[in-house]
């Protein structure tokens, strides 16, 4: 049982993720990746596209996420400027790595509210990578899939949970289901609302693969 | 879309119309079972197929059938690679067996714009397809567009490409199934007219309800910069165009990058909202998971379907 409960909640929570993904995939206006050479719209993800989301959120008066980083006397490390938080798929990671000014996280001068899904960030942007972020296949103007980066200021979109439906855990044992008393059951449930809160502070950046 | 049940069972039937059509099950079953009743008995209908099944494990556009025989009253067991069912998941596009890419043969300038297809396309009126690597029209490609369907190999697409420099040549088409998850969704805006008020189309049935507060991202390319970040309250006209409740007489023609503009970013309409008493048109998660019942498996017209899909440990 304790198993499956840590399943159930692995699997309610991956759900959430991906009704947000999916919302937010359907409503967020986007931005076309321009600044790379694979001759596609969009094209791959260059420091310039990275700039153009950045400048697009500053100048809607977007609110960056988390505060900056200061430097530190350690080896290796740099500053982090405060951000606006950026997720996008895991296949999009060696062409972030490739974009001028990345900043691995371990390159960070302190750990502390680093998350385990980040992977670094590029001026005033910090990327958060997952393995079912956002995809469109076949969504390019040559045929590749098409990758888009969700970049988000404070309080752009929200999941509202609904009363008495946060998420519930039920487990019904064998002996209330069935006349044999041979099946148990446990599942969980939630109900939510999920809804960008203002536009102009959350878009997609779209790109394909170098 | 709900939370993928561990298991369950559902039933339901259908009269078919002869095309392949999707169903919505909440989850991809285990084992779905589907029974042609119309057909049941018949002997007069050589190839028809009677009863099919689909177990999760094999491949996506197969099925186990049983098939009338020749016009003999014997009936005939195989298994069909093609035609079959497939599954979806409408929030995992990896899942989808996409159709395949068909050929184009050309794009015209005009308004709509004709589309001709290498071969005979099979859409419907009301299909979304997506164009890519069109040759003299690359600013077009990538673009999902609603179709309307004029001939076997022809149909039209709400894009107006009288201003384009030359007819698109080559590429291919991709029908895009099934559209869904959140609506109402941005949309792509392939022209807004300079008229009290303007009126924007959209490449896609936009979807929206008179009332709607849309916002308006127009790339300084596609020249009407003056619509640019306008939030406007729409009144909708068809399907594919809605009117805004501004006066664009004045503002810049709006007009599409050229083909050597690529790459760029398209127009789009973004909802942000509404302005009514009561929601009428509240975001809302239109996403499902299912089969869709290929040519094989569909029926043909006027049959009665009955099919039953269960999930999880049986």
């Amino acid at each position: 049982m304790n198993e499956t409960v840590i399943r159930l909640g692995v699997s309610l929570r991956q759900t959430e993720d991906e009704l947000t993904r999916d919302m937010l995939n359907s409503t967020a206006s986007f931005i076309n990746c321009v600044g790379g050479a694979n001759g596609d719209n969009p094209t791959e993800l260059t420091r310039s596209d990275v700039d153009t989301a950045i400048r697009t959120l500053v100048n809607a008066n977007a609110y960056t996420i988390s505060d900056m980083i200061e430097g530190e006397d350690r080896f290796g490390t740099a500053p982090v400027r405060d951000a606006f938080f950026s997720m996008m798929s895991s296949q999009v990671i060696s062409d972030l790595e490739q974009v001028s000014g990345f900043i691995a996280k371990a390159q960070y001068p302190a750990q502390m509210n680093v998350l385990r899904s980040e992977w670094g960030s590029v001026s005033n942007l910090r990327f958060l990578t997952s393995s079912i972020g956002a995809t469109i296949p076949g969504g390019s103007a040559l045929g590749a899939t098409v990758f888009p980066i969700f970049c988000a200021g404070m309080e752009s979109y929200a999941a509202v949970e609904q009363d008495g439906y946060s998420a519930q855990f039920i487990y019904r044992p064998q002996i209330y289901s069935g006349p044999l008393a041979l099946n148990a059951s446990a599942g969980v449930k939630f109900a939510a609302g999920y809804n960008v809160m203002n536009d102009a502070w959350i878009l997609a950046l779209r790109c394909t693969l170098s | 879309m709900d939370l993928t049940p561990i298991s369950g069972i559902r039933k339901g039937s259908f009269i078919s119309t002869g095309a392949s059509l999707t169903l919505d099950l909440l989850y991809i079953p285990d084992w779905f079972v589907w029974r042609n009743i119309t057909q049941m008995s018949s002997v007069a209908n050589p190839g028809v197929v009677k009863k099919a099944e689909w177990f999760s494990g094999m491949a996506d556009a197969s099925a186990l059938i049983v098939k009338n025989t020749a016009g003999l009253a014997t009936d005939e067991s195989s298994i069909i690679l093609t035609g079959g069912f497939t599954q979806f998941d409408q929030s995992v596009p990896q899942t989808f067996a996409f159709q395949a890419l068909a050929a184009v043969a050309s794009v015209t300038q005009a308004n709509p714009a004709v589309v001709t297809s290498a071969a005979a396309h099979g859409l419907t009126t009301g299909d979304i397809v997506r164009l890519t690597n069109i040759a003299n029209m690359a600013q077009i490609n990538g673009i999902d567009f609603s179709v309307t369907v004029t001939g076997a190999t022809t149909f039209t697409i709400p894009l107006n490409a009288t201003g384009f420099a030359a007819a698109g040549a080559g590429g291919f088409l991709q029908k895009q199934f099934p559209p869904g998850l959140f609506q109402p969704k941005r949309r792509i805006i392939t022209s807004i007219t300079q008229a009290n008020p303007g009126v924007v189309t959209t490449s896609t049935e936009h979807g929206y309800s008179s009332l709607d507060i849309e916002r308006l991202y127009i790339p300084s390319g596609f020249g009407m910069t003056q619509a640019n970040l306008l939030q406007v309250q729409i009144t909708v006209l068809t399907s594919t165009t809605f009117s805004i409740g501004v006066d664009t007489t004045a503002f810049t023609a709006f007009a599409f990058p050229t083909s050597a503009s690529v790459p760029f970013t398209f127009a789009q309409s973004v909802p942000v909202g509404e302005n009514t008493l009561s929601l009428a048109d509240p975001m809302r998660n239109t996403g499902i998971r299912g089969l869709i019942l290929g040519s094989s498996v569909a029926g043909s017209l006027g049959d009665v379907i009955q099919w039953v899909a269960f999930k999880g440990t049986v």
